[in-house]
């Protein structure tokens, strides 16, 4: 079967396309995870902080 | 310069060009073109990026409120199996929440509760046998749970109970350990806050104590935020990953059996002699939480005594104190009509059922706690039923 450039250069780039927006998926979403990570640590947040006296 | 000795040299072949590296084809090649959309920078990805990172929040606000706490997702907020905290408010939202049809036992009090009773199955199980009637334990323990913590748990807990709800009982582990709260130390904790829930009750109690009360402006993420903070990265994991936590409750018994730390013993014993002489702040402290209750309709609230090991009460000299307290606390429960299950004394356990000072071993010790807790149980019940003419 005959290779045809321009149809495997459009499913290129739209693998390159999908490739791209779960990256700005997962990027989202951790961010908003690391987010959180830091002001807990910035706030001195543990859950084993007030666990004895 | 060509002559005889140096012919000139033949013209070059017209050398082949080298064939080039084979261009890559199949899913190699559409391998390589998501790896590069996904690996490198591009609009498209910093676009969704924003936009992805929009819609967490916005899901964080949606998940993180007391309504989807109290409903199916709300299983993923705990951290582990372990963060009892998640699991209380959990359980106190989702137990105000819930269509009830069972008569409920809620249990509060701090781990020592927690290991006396386990998972509640267990207690349920032993109570249908002695009663014939399908109760559900409602685990409201929290390590190390103030008194602030007791009121607002229960409070939620039971925001929706109406007079035609199936009865409740509230069972709150009072003992020795509850000396331990100075007015001090429990603002201190009301305001460094260890739960995911606010509560009328327990700001009415801080101010009680001579504190005030953290400010509520109605948002769930901000009123709670250092429950947020300490719970949300997990939660969203747990949730993306569809694993939600499993609850230990009785955790507090596991691995090698260490002898107690003496600098540790000596702290609690020193916290219950020093707070002994102002014992009656914590009968007041009781009494303002059994008054809250009874603006609650078809809810009974008794008092379970922790058990504690006896080498702990040996080693720090507290035998008089211990039995003081049980009998003051006999004759407030008696004068007030509250109940009183003195589950630790009947239950006669030896330091060698304990795991350490403040924790029953799991098994044949919980077993026996159990099994009085649904004894008494049956008692109170039959007592109500007298008393109604029923």
């Amino acid at each position: 079967m005959a290779h045809d450039p321009a149809k495997g250069s459009r499913k290129e780039q739209r693998l390159r396309q999908f490739g791209a927006i779960l990256q700005g998926v997962a990027l989202g979403f951790l961010i908003v995870l690391a987010g959180m990570e830091l002001a807990s640590l910035a706030g001195g947040l543990s859950p084993f902080k007030y666990q004895g006296f | 310069m060509a002559d005889d000795l140096h012919p000139p040299a033949a013209p070059k072949a017209k050398a082949k060009p080298k064939p080039g590296p084979k261009p890559v084809t199949g899913w190699r090649a559409d391998l390589a073109a998501f790896w590069q959309g996904f690996s490198q920078p591009s609009v498209l990805a910093f676009g969704v990026f924003c936009a992805s990172a929009l819609a967490t929040l916005v899901f964080c606000v949606w998940f993180f409120s007391e309504s989807t706490i109290a409903g199916w997702y709300g299983r993923y907020l705990p951290r582990s199996g372990l963060d009892a905290e998640g699991f209380a408010t959990r359980e106190a939202l989702k137990a105000a929440h819930e269509d009830v049809k069972h008569p409920r036992l809620f249990l509060l009090g701090t781990s020592t509760v927690a290991q006396a009773v386990g998972s509640g199955r267990a207690l349920e199980q032993m109570i249908h046998d002695l009663t014939g009637q399908d109760w559900r334990v409602v685990v409201l323990t929290t390590p190390l749970q103030s008194p602030t913590d007791q009121f607002a748990l229960i409070d939620r807990a039971l925001e929706h109970q109406t007079a035609d709800s199936p009865p409740v009982v509230v069972a709150v582990g009072f003992g020795l350990q509850r000396l331990r709260w100075t007015p001090e130390q429990t603002l201190a904790y009301a305001l460094n806050r260890r739960l995911g829930l606010r509560s009328d009750w327990e700001d009415a109690e801080v101010r009680a104590l001579g504190g005030t009360p953290l400010s509520r402006t109605g948002s769930y993420l901000w009123d709670n935020r250092n429950f947020v903070l300490v719970n949300g990265s997990e939660a969203l994991l747990r949730l993306a990953l569809h694993r939600p936590a499993v609850r230990l409750v009785d955790q507090y018994a596991v691995g090698r059996k260490s002898p107690p730390s003496q600098q540790v013993r000596d702290l609690m014993g020193a916290g219950m002699r020093d707070n002994f002489p102002n014992r009656s702040r914590y009968f007041a402290q009781i009494e303002r939480l059994a008054a809250n209750l009874a603006t609650r309709p078809n809810v009974d609230l008794v008092l379970i005594e922790e058990p504690l090991s006896p080498a702990l009460i040996e080693d720090q000299g507290l035998d008089s104190i211990h039995d003081q307290i049980s009998q003051a606390l006999a004759e407030f429960a008696g004068t007030r009509d509250l109940g009183y299950w003195p589950v630790s004394t009947e239950a006669q356990l030896t330091s060698a059922d304990y795991f350490d000072d403040l924790h029953v071993l799991v098994g044949d010790e919980q077993d026996l706690l159990r099994a009085i807790l649904a004894r008494h149980l049956k008692q109170h019940l039959a007592a109500k039923g007298e008393a109604d003419g029923t």
